[in-house]
């Protein structure tokens, strides 16, 4: 009875719970959603910007006979795409607008929940745009935060359009796959996803790396200039002209704007001064060389304000001739890793994160944002020290 | 068969202290990223240490006023009440709040007020948010441990320094703000709802340490859910991020297995809330002295009435007013034991 | 009036004619009133054809007593004539003496035949019980793998003998109630004196007298009519058509009702975790029983939110899906004509037709129909494009699990829970279903049975066995249940 008592008096605030329920939670059918697989945003005449997105169509539908004959490169238009997806795109003064032009005149709501890459062209992203797009893409339209931020020279929308799967998945879980893999082998920087780029970009303390995927004259050789043997090419993003080479690296960043490109190489070796290195194989003069652990990496600054960084390499041999000792691979390695940081503070990018060490010294944040981290990093000097031990 | 009797009575006196320090728990926390964190920015783990000394002097004077068997002021009972039920708001004002943030960003305000305040409501009526508590006093913290330290990038403590945050002095205040994040420890001022006439105190009631730790335990797990967030996040980013439940999210740059331990740690902490606000409305009911059905109707009609005015004005509202709630949790407390 | 008379008189006619005038006689033939001669006085028995052995009602009772020589009983006091032919004639054991009409009839009516004398006010109620019934077989419903498979049959007193089988203990008490209104059910209610709480017994015991029907009370009916939260989802008794469950029970110093009828105990009061226990735990290694119990578990899990959880990931949360399942759903969600909650309803509600058509379609056919019907079915709904297929393996999965569920009572209690979980999935996604788990678990936990905590002794806590969730080794198990009375 008691029982009966209570549910009569609860009764009517759970009614009224009921009856504020219909339509309001935001609940939607999944079809009625645009999943976004990857955006690219590039600048338009008169400062307008032009986002295109690559979002899945929900048909696998063919397309028909006359358009799936064989026809060469130069024939096929920009907007041939992939089964199963379609690629939209709209100007606006702003990315914000453009988002609303393309939620006004698609009839699915816009969803980023999936996306796995966002494409800035080059000539934007040396801007100080770049931080307040990539942050109406995360925080309002509530992007992946895994999205991987690629750079590229080239036109950003072109460069989606052109993605095709390769290896018979779909290209929503080929690009995971594919980044994975680049990250497998060193030749993107170890944090390039979204989340971690704004992190990296509002945060003072470090800076951020994003991909940087670039392409070579067709006619150029396939080693990249200046580049050494070690460089690793060709990374790439399937394109539908095969013989062009591509290769990957890592774009810096100052702040919020774009300042200089690593190659990969440079990439990779950036990856192991910060401890993200995941290939353990290296490639030195002709023998390939397998770390039997990890690598140990420590990073300090001296008393002196020297950035100074310790890594301790444990290698066997396992393909080739070896023409080296451990001391020349040691010195080999201090160079380059002395030379890519150079090149880090002459673009004023702290990527290997620094500042995080420097900020330790600093009770509070007024102290630490008066003591100009930014001026101290682009002057102090490097040193960097490998201990090479062949087994 | 006293012997049965007194090892029930402590059966229900550990239910209610462990409710009382889950609750703190989340007090501390909403209150840490509600308030702290906008002054103290990534050091708001710290000011929120002196609260744990001050829950646990608040389950010793509960402790010395469960002794006595003078009867309780009546004035007293109703500030406990009004105080118990204004926090009571504000731990739903928080999770409605993550809730907006995470997992429900498409939804309306006024219904997911409504809807965290029903279950609220009913979970009071049937009176099981201590023994639920009881329950799931190992699973709950273990879980949340585990999914927050699985969500946490440990390549580097991003936001823990510089150490003191903004200064000393904001430091300070926000160590005084945070105190009214330890309003649930008076639950215990109230015997367990469970004990018959003859059971009440000071019969079988365990020693004040019994209480004590419980509490601070909870508190302390309110704390660390702090300290995972300064390690999470960058101060810088903490200041952009301008609504409470954005900051109540733990999140590194990493988002394992598709988001699906993001979404849970979210849901566990939104639950979490959901239940000790539950915890305080039973608490307060019982502090009122009416009728059982009387008390929690008219409490869930007030906090209706509040939670609609939060909508129309802005949760921000909500967090404006949490310090003023010191002054009644001190005047309770140097009158406690006249409660 | 003649019917309303209380007691016996000792005149033997007139009780003749209550008898007659309360059983109907003429009109129902089933009655039967038979005068005799025995020894110096008249004598008569009543009793209800085809419920009593008529063998040893002859044998025992008419013979005996027709076969005293005429003088027999002449100088016995006439309030003492049916007690002489108990003792100097019938030889039917047991035999009770007893004055009060309406329970003489109560008896009558069970199968016990009243041996009425002239001027006696009391009639010997004797036990010739011999109709027909079903005899003990192996259970139906709680079938284990090991352990014993002998089941409780609808006669009261063939299952208070199997319990009787195997506790042989003194303590064993057996309290014969007639509970109901005007159509009064035979119950029997056991324990273990010295084992079981005495306010618990005397709870149990007020609670059955209170019971009022004006029709015949099976063991669910009395269950629903003792029990503390009668509107709740979840049965606060525990249900066994097991003997050596029920033993078990009463070991652990619970109260078994039996029901004249009913092929079922009643153990009270019970925990949450009796119900989740199979008979089959006790028999096993603990190792087999603990994982057999986490897979128990998990398919109560599974069944409880895998479909809420499909419904809210696909409205409100569709980024927690991989690429791959999102792209798979996407598409064919894309082609189905109704909303998702509307498809998932379609085919919980399918499965739940399939399953109680198989239960009441007879013999083999129920095991054809489960499977053409899921096959033809499922296969079509999915070829058709009504549904998708990814929800038909949640369906499945989910259904599974409920198989998993030892008591039937809780099991169909979960479907329902099921179905409140599936519409909040639905309407608010993962946040609106921890909040319906969170205000069920908050009622659970504040449910009693028969006055003790249902989910005791998790919370609240109580001193216990090793024997919640996870089962420890029989060694390990010395405590008593805390409902049990202790010294």
């Amino acid at each position: 009875m008691k029982e009966v008592f209570a549910v009569r008096r609860v009764l009517p605030v759970l009614l009224l719970a009921l009856l504020l329920l219909t339509g309001c939670t935001g609940g939607r059918e999944i079809e009625s959603g645009l999943f976004v697989i990857s955006l690219a945003v590039d600048p338009a005449p008169d400062g307008n910007l032009t986002v295109t997105i690559k979002a899945l169509s929900g048909s696998l539908q063919e397309r028909p006979e006359s358009d799936q004959k064989e026809s060469p490169p130069e024939d096929k238009t920009l907007e041939d795409t992939e089964p199963g997806y379609i690629v939209l795109s709209a100007t606006a003064p702003s990315c914000l607008r453009a988002f609303g032009l393309l939620r006004a005149t698609t009839p699915r709501t816009l969803n980023l929940s999936q996306l796995r890459e966002v494409v800035l062209n080059r000539a934007l992203a040396e801007t100080d745009a770049t931080l307040p797009i990539l942050r109406e893409i995360y925080a309002m339209f509530r992007a992946n935060g895994e999205a991987i931020v690629v750079v590229t020279p080239g036109n950003a929308g072109d460069f989606i359009r052109r993605q095709h799967a390769i290896l018979g998945l779909r290209l929503s879980s080929y690009l995971k796959f594919l980044f994975e893999h680049f990250r497998k082998i060193d030749i993107i920087p170890p944090r390039p996803n979204l989340s971690a780029v704004i992190t990296s970009m509002e945060s003072g303390t470090i800076d951020a790396a994003a991909v940087y995927a670039a392409g070579n004259d067709f006619e150029a050789p396939l080693i990249l200039p200046g580049a050494s043997e070690t460089d690793r090419l060709p990374g790439h993003l399937p394109r539908t002209a095969p013989a062009k080479n591509e290769y990957m690296g890592a774009a810096l960043f100052d702040g919020a704007h774009m300042t200089d490109v690593l190659t990969g190489d440079e990439t990779g070796l950036l990856c192991l001064m910060m401890g993200q290195a995941k290939t353990r194989m290296t490639v030195l003069d002709g023998a390939q060389y397998k770390s039997v652990v990890n690598a140990r990496v420590k990073r300090d600054i001296l008393p002196d304000g020297t950035l100074h960084v310790r890594i301790t390499l444990r290698l066997t041999l396992a393909a080739g001739t070896a023409h080296r000792t451990a001391g020349m691979m040691a010195a080999d390695i201090e160079r380059r890793c002395t030379a890519v940081l150079q090149k880090m503070q002459a673009a004023s990018s702290d990527a290997a994160g620094f500042g995080r060490l420097a900020v330790r010294s600093f009770p509070d944040i007024p102290s630490w944002e008066n003591s100009n981290w930014d001026n101290r990093y682009d002057r102090a000097p490097v040193r960097v020290s490998v201990d090479v031990k062949l087994q | 068969m006293p012997d049965i009797i007194d090892s029930r009575i402590r059966a229900s006196y550990r239910a209610r202290a462990c409710a009382a320090g889950a609750a703190v728990g989340a007090g501390i926390f909403a209150i840490g990223t509600g308030i702290c964190m906008t002054i103290s920015l990534n050091a708001a783990y710290l000011s929120t240490l002196p609260s744990l000394l001050l829950a646990g002097l608040t389950a010793f004077l509960a402790h010395r006023r469960l002794r006595r068997t003078n009867p309780p002021s009546c004035f007293l009972r109703l500030l406990l009440a009004l105080t118990l039920l204004a926090f009571c708001a504000f731990l739903l004002a928080g999770a409605v709040s993550l809730a907006l943030d995470t997992l429900l960003p498409q939804s309306q305000l006024f219904t997911l007020m409504t809807l965290s305040l029903a279950a609220v409501s009913l979970c009071a009526a049937s009176g099981g948010a201590d023994r639920l508590f009881f329950a799931i006093r190992f699973l709950l913290p273990v879980l949340l441990l585990l999914l927050t330290l699985s969500v946490l990038c440990f390549d580097s403590p991003v936001g823990l320094f510089p150490i003191l945050g903004t200064g000393i002095q904001p430091l300070m205040l926000s160590a005084l703000c945070a105190l009214p994040g330890t309003i649930p420890a008076l639950l215990l001022f109230l015997p367990p709802v469970e004990l018959s006439p003859e059971e009440l105190p000071p019969r079988a009631l365990p020693g004040a340490w019994f209480f004590v730790w419980r509490v601070m335990l909870g508190g302390l797990m309110g704390v660390l859910l702090l300290f995972a967030l300064s390690f999470s996040s960058a101060y810088k980013v903490m200041q952009s991020h301008l609504l409470w439940g954005q900051r109540m999210v733990i999140l590194s740059y990493v988002r394992p297995r598709q988001g699906i331990l993001q979404a849970l740690l979210s849901l566990l902490q939104l639950l979490s809330l959901v239940l000790c606000a539950s915890s305080l409305l039973t608490g307060c009911k019982q502090a009122l002295s009416l009728p059982d059905q009387k008390a929690l109707l008219l409490c869930t009609l007030v906090l209706f009435a509040a939670l609609s005015a939060l909508t129309l004005y802005g949760i921000r509202m909500v967090l404006w007013a949490a310090p003023f709630l010191l002054i009644p949790f001190l005047i309770l407390l140097v009158f406690s034991r006249r409660l | 009036m003649i019917e309303d008379a209380v007691s016996l008189c000792p005149v033997l006619s007139r009780n003749l004619e209550i008898f007659s005038a309360r059983l109907g006689v003429p009109g129902n033939q089933d009655a039967l009133l038979r005068r005799f001669r025995s020894g110096a006085f008249e004598s008569a028995l009543i009793c209800i054809d085809g419920m009593f052995n008529s063998t040893r009602v002859d044998e025992n009772i008419l013979k005996p007593c027709m076969d005293l020589p005429a003088q027999a009983g002449e100088d016995v006091a006439q309030e003492e004539r049916a007690a002489f032919l108990t003792a100097h004639a019938v030889s039917i054991l047991p035999a009770k003496m007893e004055d009060n009409i309406d329970k003489l009839i109560t008896h009558v009516l069970s199968g016990e035949c009243v041996l009425l004398c002239e001027g006696c006010p009391t009639a010997c109620v004797l036990d010739t019980r011999g109709f027909e019934k079903r005899p003990v077989s192996r259970t139906e419903v709680e079938q284990v793998v090991l352990g014993p498979h002998e089941s409780f049959t609808e006669s009261i007193r063939t299952n208070v003998t199997l319990l009787r089988r195997i506790v042989q203990r003194e303590e064993l008490t057996t309290e014969f109630l007639s509970v109901g209104g005007s159509m009064k059910t035979q119950c029997a209610l056991l324990y273990l004196r010295g084992t079981a709480d005495e306010s618990m017994i005397a709870r149990v015991r007020a609670r059955l007298q209170a019971c009022s029907s004006s029709f015949a009370l099976t063991t669910g009916e009395i269950e629903q009519l003792i029990e503390d939260h009668p509107l709740a989802l979840i049965p606060q008794c525990v249900r066994t058509e097991r003997p050596d469950r029920a033993a078990s029970f009463l070991a652990e110093g619970q109260v078994i009702i039996l029901t004249n009828g009913s092929p079922a105990a009643l153990g009270a009061p019970s925990t949450l975790w009796h119900q989740l226990h199979t008979p089959d735990d006790a028999s096993m290694r603990w190792q087999y029983s603990t994982f057999l119990r986490i897979v128990r578990l998990l398919g109560m899990l599974i069944h409880l939110f895998l479909p809420g959880l499909y419904l809210s990931i696909l409205r409100f949360h569709p980024e927690l899906l991989s690429p791959i399942l999102l792209t798979s759903v996407y598409e064919t969600n894309s082609r189905i004509p109704v909303p998702v909650f509307f498809e998932a309803l379609l085919m919980t509600l399918t499965f739940d037709l399939i399953n109680e058509a198989g239960l009441r379609a007879p013999g083999a056919m129920g095991n054809a129909l489960g499977i053409v019907s899921g096959l033809i079915l499922g296969q079509s709904a999915v070829s058709a494009d009504i549904v998708s297929p990814l929800l038909l393996i949640v369906v499945a999965a989910s259904g599974l699990g409920s198989f998993c569920v030892p008591g039937y009572a809780l099991s169909v209690g979960l479907k329902i829970v099921q179905l409140l979980f599936m519409t909040a999935g639905a309407v608010g996604g993962l946040y609106l279903m921890g909040l319906v788990a969170l205000v069920l678990l908050c009622a659970l936990v504040s449910m009693h049975s028969i006055g003790s905590p249902l989910t005791a002794p998790v919370s609240p806590h109580r001193r216990s066995n090793p024997d919640i969730l996870l089962r420890l080794p029989v060694q390990f198990q010395k405590a008593r249940a805390f409902f049990a009375r202790h010294h």
